[in-house]
Protein backbone atom coordinates (compact mmCIF):
# COMPACT_ATOMS: atom_id res chain seq x y z
CA UNK A 1 0.00 0.00 0.00
CA UNK A 2 2.65 2.22 0.96
CA UNK A 3 4.77 1.78 -2.24
CA UNK A 4 1.41 1.98 -4.10
CA UNK A 5 0.89 5.36 -2.56
CA UNK A 6 4.87 6.28 -3.12
CA UNK A 7 4.71 5.51 -6.82
CA UNK A 8 1.36 7.03 -7.27
CA UNK A 9 1.50 10.22 -5.21
CA UNK A 10 1.03 12.82 -8.45
CA UNK A 11 -1.91 11.05 -9.58
CA UNK A 12 -3.49 9.97 -6.54
CA UNK A 13 -2.64 14.16 -5.11
CA UNK A 14 -4.42 15.44 -8.39
CA UNK A 15 -7.34 12.83 -8.31
CA UNK A 16 -7.49 13.81 -3.99
CA UNK A 17 -8.11 17.52 -4.93
CA UNK A 18 -10.06 17.05 -8.02
CA UNK A 19 -12.72 15.35 -6.22
CA UNK A 20 -12.55 17.75 -3.07
CA UNK A 21 -13.31 20.72 -5.09
CA UNK A 22 -16.07 18.99 -7.24
CA UNK A 23 -17.17 18.36 -4.08
CA UNK A 24 -17.06 21.75 -2.53
CA UNK A 25 -18.22 23.29 -6.29
CA UNK A 26 -21.59 21.16 -5.49
CA UNK A 27 -22.45 22.17 -2.02
CA UNK A 28 -21.32 25.94 -2.94
CA UNK A 29 -23.39 26.17 -6.36
CA UNK A 30 -26.88 24.26 -4.52
CA UNK A 31 -26.27 27.07 -2.07
CA UNK A 32 -26.22 29.72 -4.53
CA UNK A 33 -28.51 27.73 -6.87
CA UNK A 34 -31.24 28.05 -3.72
CA UNK A 35 -30.75 31.69 -2.65
CA UNK A 36 -31.67 32.27 -6.69
CA UNK A 37 -34.90 29.66 -5.72
CA UNK A 38 -35.60 31.49 -2.62
CA UNK A 39 -35.53 34.55 -4.18
CA UNK A 40 -38.27 33.38 -6.91
CA UNK A 41 -40.63 31.80 -4.21
CA UNK A 42 -39.86 28.27 -5.19
CA UNK A 43 -38.45 25.72 -2.58
CA UNK A 44 -34.97 24.48 -2.29
CA UNK A 45 -33.43 21.40 -4.10
CA UNK A 46 -31.72 18.99 -2.34
CA UNK A 47 -27.67 18.18 -2.95
CA UNK A 48 -28.41 15.03 -5.21
CA UNK A 49 -31.46 16.59 -7.18
CA UNK A 50 -28.36 19.71 -8.26
CA UNK A 51 -25.64 17.49 -8.70
CA UNK A 52 -28.10 15.99 -11.39
CA UNK A 53 -28.82 19.51 -12.63
CA UNK A 54 -28.28 21.29 -15.78
CA UNK A 55 -26.82 24.39 -13.57
CA UNK A 56 -24.10 22.22 -12.27
CA UNK A 57 -23.50 19.73 -15.43
CA UNK A 58 -23.19 22.63 -17.69
CA UNK A 59 -20.58 24.10 -15.41
CA UNK A 60 -18.34 21.06 -15.09
CA UNK A 61 -18.88 20.49 -18.10
CA UNK A 62 -17.72 23.59 -18.88
CA UNK A 63 -14.38 23.47 -17.22
CA UNK A 64 -13.30 19.77 -18.57
CA UNK A 65 -13.98 20.70 -22.48
CA UNK A 66 -11.54 23.57 -22.23
CA UNK A 67 -8.94 22.08 -20.11
CA UNK A 68 -9.11 18.67 -22.65
CA UNK A 69 -8.75 21.11 -25.39
CA UNK A 70 -6.00 23.29 -23.75
CA UNK A 71 -4.07 19.64 -23.47
CA UNK A 72 -5.16 18.55 -26.99
CA UNK A 73 -3.90 21.58 -28.61
CA UNK A 74 -0.85 21.58 -26.51
CA UNK A 75 -0.14 17.68 -27.38
CA UNK A 76 -0.75 18.47 -31.31
CA UNK A 77 1.11 22.12 -31.29
CA UNK A 78 4.27 20.91 -29.82
CA UNK A 79 4.91 18.25 -32.54
CA UNK A 80 5.43 21.17 -35.10
CA UNK A 81 6.18 24.27 -33.54
CA UNK A 82 9.31 25.25 -31.22
CA UNK A 83 10.02 27.93 -28.72
CA UNK A 84 13.66 28.24 -28.39
CA UNK A 85 14.84 28.36 -24.92
CA UNK A 86 11.44 27.10 -23.68
CA UNK A 87 11.47 23.88 -20.99
CA UNK A 88 8.14 22.86 -22.96
CA UNK A 89 9.19 22.47 -26.48
CA UNK A 90 11.48 20.64 -28.40
CA UNK A 91 14.54 21.97 -29.75
CA UNK A 92 14.50 24.04 -32.70
CA UNK A 93 15.20 21.63 -35.96
CA UNK A 94 13.71 18.75 -34.13
CA UNK A 95 9.90 19.71 -35.19
CA UNK A 96 7.75 17.38 -37.02
CA UNK A 97 6.91 13.55 -36.16
CA UNK A 98 10.75 12.43 -35.82
CA UNK A 99 12.00 9.10 -37.19
CA UNK A 100 10.92 5.60 -36.48
CA UNK A 101 14.22 5.37 -34.82
CA UNK A 102 13.49 8.29 -32.61
CA UNK A 103 10.23 7.43 -31.56
CA UNK A 104 11.17 3.49 -31.19
CA UNK A 105 8.74 2.40 -34.11
CA UNK A 106 8.74 -1.40 -35.63
CA UNK A 107 12.25 -2.72 -35.51
CA UNK A 108 13.42 -0.03 -32.82
CA UNK A 109 11.17 -0.55 -30.06
CA UNK A 110 12.63 -2.30 -27.42
CA UNK A 111 12.12 -5.56 -26.19
CA UNK A 112 9.68 -4.74 -23.21
CA UNK A 113 8.23 -1.79 -24.87
CA UNK A 114 4.56 -1.66 -26.13
CA UNK A 115 3.93 -4.60 -28.53
CA UNK A 116 1.20 -1.66 -30.77
CA UNK A 117 4.89 0.35 -31.61
CA UNK A 118 6.74 -2.80 -32.84
CA UNK A 119 3.86 -4.20 -35.25
CA UNK A 120 4.20 -0.85 -37.53
CA UNK A 121 0.76 -1.53 -39.33
CA UNK A 122 -2.27 -0.01 -39.17
CA UNK A 123 -1.96 -0.25 -34.65
CA UNK A 124 0.70 1.16 -34.58
CA UNK A 125 -1.02 4.49 -36.64
CA UNK A 126 -3.36 4.45 -33.97
CA UNK A 127 -0.71 3.84 -31.03
CA UNK A 128 1.09 6.57 -31.76
CA UNK A 129 -1.47 9.08 -31.97
CA UNK A 130 -3.56 7.31 -29.00
CA UNK A 131 -2.98 10.14 -26.39
CA UNK A 132 -3.81 13.21 -28.85
CA UNK A 133 -7.09 11.10 -30.00
CA UNK A 134 -8.38 10.34 -26.18
CA UNK A 135 -7.98 13.92 -25.73
CA UNK A 136 -9.31 15.38 -28.58
CA UNK A 137 -12.47 13.17 -27.92
CA UNK A 138 -12.76 14.16 -24.23
CA UNK A 139 -12.62 18.04 -25.51
CA UNK A 140 -15.22 16.69 -27.94
CA UNK A 141 -17.84 14.80 -26.02
CA UNK A 142 -17.53 17.54 -22.83
CA UNK A 143 -17.84 20.09 -25.40
CA UNK A 144 -20.98 18.46 -26.62
CA UNK A 145 -21.89 17.96 -22.83
CA UNK A 146 -21.59 21.51 -21.91
CA UNK A 147 -23.91 22.25 -25.13
CA UNK A 148 -26.80 20.32 -24.37
CA UNK A 149 -27.04 21.58 -19.95
CA UNK A 150 -26.26 24.84 -21.04
CA UNK A 151 -28.74 24.90 -23.93
CA UNK A 152 -31.35 23.48 -21.18
CA UNK A 153 -30.59 25.75 -18.46
CA UNK A 154 -30.87 28.88 -21.35
CA UNK A 155 -34.41 27.87 -22.45
CA UNK A 156 -35.66 26.90 -18.82
CA UNK A 157 -34.48 30.45 -18.02
CA UNK A 158 -36.36 31.98 -21.45
CA UNK A 159 -39.49 30.42 -20.23
CA UNK A 160 -39.13 31.55 -16.91
CA UNK A 161 -39.16 35.05 -18.54
CA UNK A 162 -42.23 34.40 -21.02
CA UNK A 163 -39.66 34.41 -24.26
CA UNK A 164 -40.03 30.97 -26.66
CA UNK A 165 -37.36 27.98 -25.89
CA UNK A 166 -34.97 27.62 -28.69
CA UNK A 167 -33.57 24.51 -30.45
CA UNK A 168 -30.21 22.72 -29.84
CA UNK A 169 -28.82 23.69 -33.10
CA UNK A 170 -30.02 27.65 -32.64
CA UNK A 171 -28.42 27.96 -29.18
CA UNK A 172 -25.04 26.71 -30.74
CA UNK A 173 -25.11 29.95 -32.66
CA UNK A 174 -26.43 31.88 -29.49
CA UNK A 175 -24.17 33.95 -27.76
CA UNK A 176 -24.38 32.64 -24.20
CA UNK A 177 -23.18 29.77 -25.71
CA UNK A 178 -19.83 31.08 -27.30
CA UNK A 179 -19.51 33.49 -24.07
CA UNK A 180 -19.20 30.55 -22.37
CA UNK A 181 -17.16 28.36 -24.07
CA UNK A 182 -14.41 31.59 -24.76
CA UNK A 183 -14.09 32.67 -21.42
CA UNK A 184 -13.01 28.87 -20.57
CA UNK A 185 -10.88 28.81 -23.70
CA UNK A 186 -8.93 31.97 -23.77
CA UNK A 187 -7.85 31.50 -20.32
CA UNK A 188 -6.19 28.53 -20.76
CA UNK A 189 -4.57 29.46 -23.48
CA UNK A 190 -2.94 32.35 -21.84
CA UNK A 191 -1.68 29.70 -19.36
CA UNK A 192 -0.11 27.26 -21.62
CA UNK A 193 1.26 30.67 -23.06
CA UNK A 194 2.74 31.96 -20.21
CA UNK A 195 4.18 27.99 -19.19
CA UNK A 196 6.03 27.69 -22.99
CA UNK A 197 7.59 31.40 -22.23
CA UNK A 198 8.60 31.26 -18.52
CA UNK A 199 10.24 28.54 -18.85
CA UNK A 200 12.76 30.02 -21.03
CA UNK A 201 13.51 32.36 -18.05
CA UNK A 202 12.37 31.30 -14.62
CA UNK A 203 13.18 27.83 -13.17
CA UNK A 204 12.13 25.99 -9.99
CA UNK A 205 14.58 23.41 -8.52
CA UNK A 206 13.38 19.96 -8.74
CA UNK A 207 10.29 20.35 -11.30
CA UNK A 208 10.77 18.39 -14.78
CA UNK A 209 8.17 21.21 -15.45
CA UNK A 210 11.59 23.77 -15.16
CA UNK A 211 14.77 23.50 -16.77
CA UNK A 212 17.68 23.24 -14.22
CA UNK A 213 17.93 25.71 -12.14
CA UNK A 214 21.48 26.65 -13.74
CA UNK A 215 20.41 25.44 -17.56
CA UNK A 216 20.90 28.77 -20.13
CA UNK A 217 18.09 30.52 -20.67
CA UNK A 218 18.54 29.70 -24.58
CA UNK A 219 18.72 25.92 -24.02
CA UNK A 220 15.57 23.90 -25.08
CA UNK A 221 13.93 21.25 -23.53
CA UNK A 222 16.88 20.57 -20.85
CA UNK A 223 14.48 18.49 -18.40
CA UNK A 224 13.78 16.36 -21.59
CA UNK B 1 -10.89 -7.35 -32.32
CA UNK B 2 -8.79 -10.31 -31.74
CA UNK B 3 -5.57 -7.62 -31.77
CA UNK B 4 -7.68 -5.51 -29.33
CA UNK B 5 -7.85 -8.31 -27.06
CA UNK B 6 -4.69 -9.00 -27.11
CA UNK B 7 -3.53 -5.67 -26.38
CA UNK B 8 -5.68 -5.81 -23.57
CA UNK B 9 -4.22 -8.69 -22.02
CA UNK B 10 -0.78 -7.83 -22.46
CA UNK B 11 -1.29 -4.64 -21.16
CA UNK B 12 -2.79 -5.91 -18.29
CA UNK B 13 0.67 -8.14 -17.43
CA UNK B 14 2.29 -5.20 -16.91
CA UNK B 15 1.93 -2.59 -14.18
CA UNK B 16 -1.03 -3.31 -12.29
CA UNK B 17 -1.17 -0.83 -9.85
CA UNK B 18 0.12 1.97 -12.71
CA UNK B 19 -3.05 0.58 -14.69
CA UNK B 20 -5.12 0.81 -11.75
CA UNK B 21 -4.45 4.78 -11.76
CA UNK B 22 -4.83 4.69 -15.40
CA UNK B 23 -8.60 3.28 -14.72
CA UNK B 24 -9.74 5.21 -12.40
CA UNK B 25 -9.13 8.31 -14.42
CA UNK B 26 -10.76 6.95 -17.44
CA UNK B 27 -13.83 5.81 -15.17
CA UNK B 28 -14.54 9.74 -13.78
CA UNK B 29 -14.14 11.27 -17.12
CA UNK B 30 -16.24 8.52 -18.59
CA UNK B 31 -18.63 8.47 -15.92
CA UNK B 32 -18.82 12.48 -16.02
CA UNK B 33 -19.21 12.47 -19.53
CA UNK B 34 -22.60 9.87 -19.79
CA UNK B 35 -24.32 11.61 -16.75
CA UNK B 36 -23.91 15.13 -18.06
CA UNK B 37 -24.65 14.28 -21.11
CA UNK B 38 -27.47 12.18 -19.93
CA UNK B 39 -28.90 15.41 -17.79
CA UNK B 40 -28.42 17.64 -20.97
CA UNK B 41 -30.69 15.25 -23.36
CA UNK B 42 -32.73 14.56 -20.71
CA UNK B 43 -33.36 17.80 -19.27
Amino acid sequence: MRRFVRENGLSLFFFTIFAVTLVGQSFAGRSNDNAVQAEHGDSPVTWWTYVMSTDFGGSVMENWQSEFLQFSLFILATIWLVQKGSNESKVPGAAGLESDEQQQIGRYTPADGPRWARLDDWRTRIYENSLLLAMTAIFFTTWLGQSLNNWREFNADARQHGDQSISWLTYLRNPDFWERTLQNWQSEFLAVGTMVVFTIYLRQRGSPESKPVGAPHDETASSG
Amino acid sequence: MRAVMRFRIEFRGKFRPVRTMYTLFWLVITGGVLAYTLTGLLG
